[in-house]
């Protein structure tokens, strides 16, 4: 590995700690168990357990229709839940080989969008709550709250949503006055976000905290399967939206943005986001978690994009699925960019109403197995900050 | 029996049955805390005593002394901070030889012990130069004024009337003194640091007694000066051989990747 | 008034009124410092609701919710004390109340008012400082009796943290002394009377600069965040007090907050005048012990009104950076007071002895 470890090699030697932080700690995102093997204050070795939340979400899916699978998958990355709910729809349209409606993709997006913006302002909030600053997330979570409010008036429901389907999406077409409601929050966000970057971004002892800890090299990042901001914090330009499957691409294809990764030392210049810190280096929790900000952004930018194809298109909604509906034979396997990283879905057709095999990858779980290989050597303070700015969602690493 | 006696005996009694405690204990944490209860109950007794500067220097210093110790203990002992620990027999006959002597020359020093070849003066002398005639502690002061009355035969009638009236009014500003709790004594002892010793600057044995005499071996003028300087730079000592301890060695990355 | 109140029983029996009174005044010192607790409890979460957009505690009753405090203190006397079974029984029911006396028993040399101290101590600064430093000891016994690997990590950054800081803020406690000539928190008060320029603060720009360092090194000697390692709630649960509950719990609390306001005293009669107000105004309505003893004591009511305002306002401050800041880490803590705060103070202190060598008087 091309990484250096930063032992501090002391000719005094204290006797080694074994520390179970979690399952239940304030820092751990949920039920997930560190073993921490400590000599002092310095971390020798660590050692995540995880299985405390599994829920067999995997083999429910093959007992139940397509349809009814949806809401399981709600809770997968509860964080998230449309980003989810379009996962394994879009799986299972590929295997059905159906289209939707223009206006469907576009609403898809839009609410998509949202949720990410949702997600990645837990994510810059909680982050900020690790390592001991209360303040920022309640107002991340006065933006998240506008964004379940949309979602309460497109499906009911604020958190599990189940509004995208296979075949389309629930309830018809938007509600009136939501398209006014959305134009307004983005304004509203896009004024807030630079108080967010004051408070967190560029605050500097956060910025202490997360420059050059935990730093992730782009191959060892490659190497390990982690995907999302944890992938593009270490400088590879790879986001699905961009680079996925065609029946996943499709939906971005005449949107306009920049993948936020760092290439060639260089943030995308869409705006003017602040300014990296000297001590920064690239691929450390402080790219990770600047990259999140500016996904952040951007989806925002996205969803007033897609607010305005949304107006010029025909109101034709696709309906979703019946449950009765047969799944052909075959199987299908789309991965979609989920908030967290690549969130694919597996599903295997019999020619019932019901998936033979339904399988996840999970973006979480694929990203803490890198958590042992970057904490080595690390302080137990700056555990919470790598984990923080890895962002798990433990619904999803155990599914 | 007023307050003051009852809350000396009451620190003097914590002191000892502290300092007992530790000795007997088997436990580092509670070990720990019986001494800073001990060095803390010496404290009280200072403030007793009036000399509130040496109480808070006895809470600073011994403080701070007491929690590097308990760092140190908690991170080298193999047992944690909780485990028991037992001294093995040669450590507690060296202990026990130490801690006697220690004793011995405590009793030689405070004038309770004295042995034969040494000069009975000697031994009773630093009660009587300290200065410290407050009445729960000055017991020693009228035989201590009666051995310098002794040996200052040599002296003039004429000075020993002007050091009569000295001592005098020596004592009135002590009385003074002494009816306040808390009476001044950071000013001097910081003199005294520094060189100078305003408690005999007063004259009362310097008036007293000749440069031969043995039991006046504190002039005016020499004060602790050259002791504080030893202890400093002693201290300085330590502290750089604490830091070449625990300086940080750079390992080469070869070596590094082979250990990890 | 202590003279009058002595004299008046029979020579014989006056010790007897000589321990009602300091009795009468322990009391009153601590139930000051104790209704500050309960002020601090509602003010904190007040103030941490204000800076994150949200009002704070007001559905428990109240104007402004004031009964959260009260019943915050029923519930902890309700909650049942556990002690653990791998804790050891004797010191980890010692440990709450050894940190709360040390912060109680600073107020035994801190005045509240011109010679309103319990005892006039010529050592007084240095004297406060020694026994604020036994504060430590609670939350290291706590941290090592608890049997808990969260609690002794606590305990031993608490130690480590406190071992360092004492050396800087004892070089700020020192610059003052020095610039004042006199460890005696009276002497020091009296000298800055008159307007606020007199103020230790304003007396040369060093003092100024040594204010600021103070209150760091203060935050940080009380535990405070941005520097509350031993407690680290997102790193240690919650350090030293994770086997902690009910009124044990709460007895941490008292002492936390009751050596903050020690602290905060001894900074305000250090730097900021103590219990003279920024302008003379007493002197001016004659409410002065030259005048009449009756009106010099209703004279320093007002200052005592005016230190306990000071000490608010800077435990407002420690309140405003807590809810505002991150924490630091461990090392970042032990760089900060090695690496700067350290240097500052030497620095200052060298300056402000050249100052004085340079302007006298």
């Amino acid at each position: 590995m091309a990484q250096e470890l930063k032992t501090i090699e002391l000719p005094i030697h204290t006797d080694e700690m074994m520390i179970n932080m979690g399952p239940q700690h304030p820092s751990t995102h949920g039920v997930l168990r560190l073993v921490l093997r400590t000599d002092g204050e310095v971390v020798v070795d660590m050692d995540p357990v995880m299985g405390y939340l599994h829920r067999c979400a995997e083999k429910i899916g093959e007992t139940v229709s397509p349809h009814q699978f949806v809401p399981y998958t709600d809770r997968l990355d509860y964080l998230s839940a449309m980003n989810m709910n379009l996962g394994f729809s879009l799986a299972v349209e590929k295997l059905c080989g159906v289209e939707v409606s223009e206006r469907t993709r576009h609403i898809r997006v839009m609410v998509c969008e949202l949720n990410r913006i949702a997600s990645h302002l837990i994510a810059a909030g909680c982050y900020g709550l690790d390592l001991g600053s209360f303040t920022p997330l309640m107002y991340c979570i006065r933006e998240r709250e506008k964004i379940l409010n949309l979602f309460e008036a497109v499906c009911g429901a604020r958190m599990t949503c189940s509004y995208i389907m296979p075949g389309g999406i629930r309830y018809g077409d938007l509600p009136d006055g939501w398209v006014e409601r959305c134009e307004q929050f983005v304004e509203e966000f896009l004024a807030v976000v630079p108080d967010l970057h004051h408070a967190l971004t560029s605050n500097e002892i956060l910025v202490r905290r997360g420059a050059n800890i935990g730093v992730l090299s782009p191959e060892m990042a490659v190497a390990y399967g982690c995907t999302g901001p944890v992938l593009r914090g270490s400088g590879v330009a790879w986001d699905l939206r961009r680079h996925g499957e065609p029946i996943y691409t499709k939906m971005y294809d005449d949107y306009r943005f920049e993948i936020a990764a760092s290439v060639g030392g260089s943030y995308p210049k869409d705006h003017v986001y602040p300014a990296i810190p000297p001590h920064a280096v690239l691929g450390d929790s402080w790219h990770r978690f600047y990259v999140r900000m500016i996904e952040a952004f951007q989806s925002a930018l996205i969803i007033q994009q897609g607010l305005q194809k949304y107006k010029k298109s025909e109101p034709v909604i696709s309906e979703p699925m019946k449950i009765i509906t047969k799944i052909p034979e075959g199987d299908a396997y789309v991965e979609t960019e989920a908030p967290k990283g690549q969130m694919g879905f597996y599903v295997v057709g019999d020619g019932t109403n019901i998936l033979k095999r339904s399988r996840i990858r999970s973006s979480s779980f694929c990203n803490l197995s890198v958590f042992r290989e970057i904490s080595k050597g690390c302080m137990i303070g700056d555990i919470p900050s790598i984990l923080g700015s890895i962002d798990i969602v433990l619904g999803e690493v155990d599914r | 029996m007023n307050w003051h006696t009852i809350f000396f005996l009451i620190g003097a009694f914590a002191a000892c049955a502290a300092a007992v405690g530790m000795v007997f204990s088997r436990n580092m944490t509670r070990m720990a805390m019986l001494l800073v209860g001990s060095l803390g109950s010496v404290a009280l007794l200072f403030f007793l005593a009036g000399a509130d500067f040496v109480g808070a220097l006895q809470l600073m210093v011994y403080v701070g002394g007491t929690l590097v110790l308990i760092i140190f203990g908690v991170m080298m002992t193999a047992s944690g901070a909780r485990g028991g620990l037992a001294a093995r027999c040669m450590n507690g006959m060296l202990a026990t030889l130490a801690g006697s002597s220690l004793l011995l020359l405590l009793l030689i020093v405070s004038g309770v012990l004295c042995p034969m070849n040494i000069d009975s003066a000697y031994c009773e002398a630093p009660v009587g130069c300290g200065g410290c005639e407050r009445g729960d502690f000055g017991e020693g002061g009228d035989s201590a004024a009666n051995s310098t009355n002794g040996t200052a035969v040599a002296s003039t009638v004429d000075a020993e009337t002007r050091a009569a009236q000295l001592v005098a009014a020596k004592r009135e500003s002590m009385r003074e003194n002494s009816e306040k709790p808390f009476p001044p004594t950071s000013g001097a002892l910081g003199s005294a640091l520094a060189g100078v010793r305003t408690d005999t600057l007063a004259g009362v044995d310097h008036e007293h007694c000749d440069a031969a005499d043995e039991t006046c071996h504190h002039t005016p003028g020499t004060g602790y000066m050259l002791p504080f300087e030893i202890v400093s730079v002693h201290l300085v000592v330590v502290l750089l051989a604490a830091a070449y301890l625990a300086r940080a060695k750079k390992v080469r990355a070869e070596k590094q990747s082979t250990t990890v | 008034m202590k003279t009058w109140f002595v004299e008046l029983v029979p020579p014989g029996w006056q010790w007897v009124m000589e321990t009602i009174w300091a009795v009468v005044i322990a009391v009153i010192v601590i139930a000051i410092a104790l209704l500050s607790v309960a002020i601090f409890n509602w003010l904190e979460r007040k103030i941490a609701g204000r800076t994150q957009d949200r009002l704070g505690p007001h559905r428990v009753g109240g104007r402004f919710g004031w009964l959260q405090s009260p019943a915050d203190g029923i519930k902890l006397l309700c909650k049942e004390d556990l002690v653990p079974t791998e804790a050891d029984p004797i010191l980890f029911r010692l440990a709450p109340y050894l940190g709360l006396t040390a912060a109680f028993t600073v107020f035994f040399v801190v005045p509240f008012a011109d010679g309103w101290a319990a005892q006039q101590v010529n050592s007084a600064a240095f004297m406060a400082l020694a026994i604020l430093g036994m504060d430590v000891f609670g939350t290291v016994l706590a941290g090592l009796s608890s049997g808990s690997k969260y609690s002794l990590l606590g305990g031993m950054r608490a130690a480590a943290q406190m071992v360092s800081y004492e050396v800087p803020l004892g070089m700020c406690v020192v610059i003052p002394v020095m610039c004042f000539g006199t460890m005696d928190l009276n002497v020091i008060g009296e000298a800055q009377s008159g307007w606020f320029w007199h103020w230790g603060i304003f007396a040369n720009p060093f003092m100024f600069v040594t204010f600021f360092v103070f209150l760091v090194c203060a935050t940080a000697g009380c535990n405070r965040a941005p520097f509350d390692m031993a407690e680290a709630e997102s790193e240690l649960v919650a350090g030293f007090m994770t086997e902690y509950s009910g009124f044990r719990w709460a007895a941490f609390f008292m002492g936390e907050y009751t050596s903050m306001v020690v602290i905060c005293g001894l900074g305000s009669i250090l730097f900021l005048g103590g219990w003279n107000g920024p302008i003379p105004w007493t002197e001016w309505v004659w409410l002065s012990e030259h005048v009449h003893p009756a009106l010099g004591w209703i004279g320093n009511c007002c200052g005592a009104i005016g230190f306990l305002a000071k000490i608010y306002i800077l435990i407002a401050i420690m309140m405003w950076a807590r809810w505002s800041l991150p924490r630091l880490r461990v090392d970042q803590v032990m760089t900060m007071c090695l690496k700067y705060c350290f240097p500052i103070t030497a620095a200052m202190f060298l300056g402000a002895m050249l100052w004085m060598a340079a302007f006298p008087g």
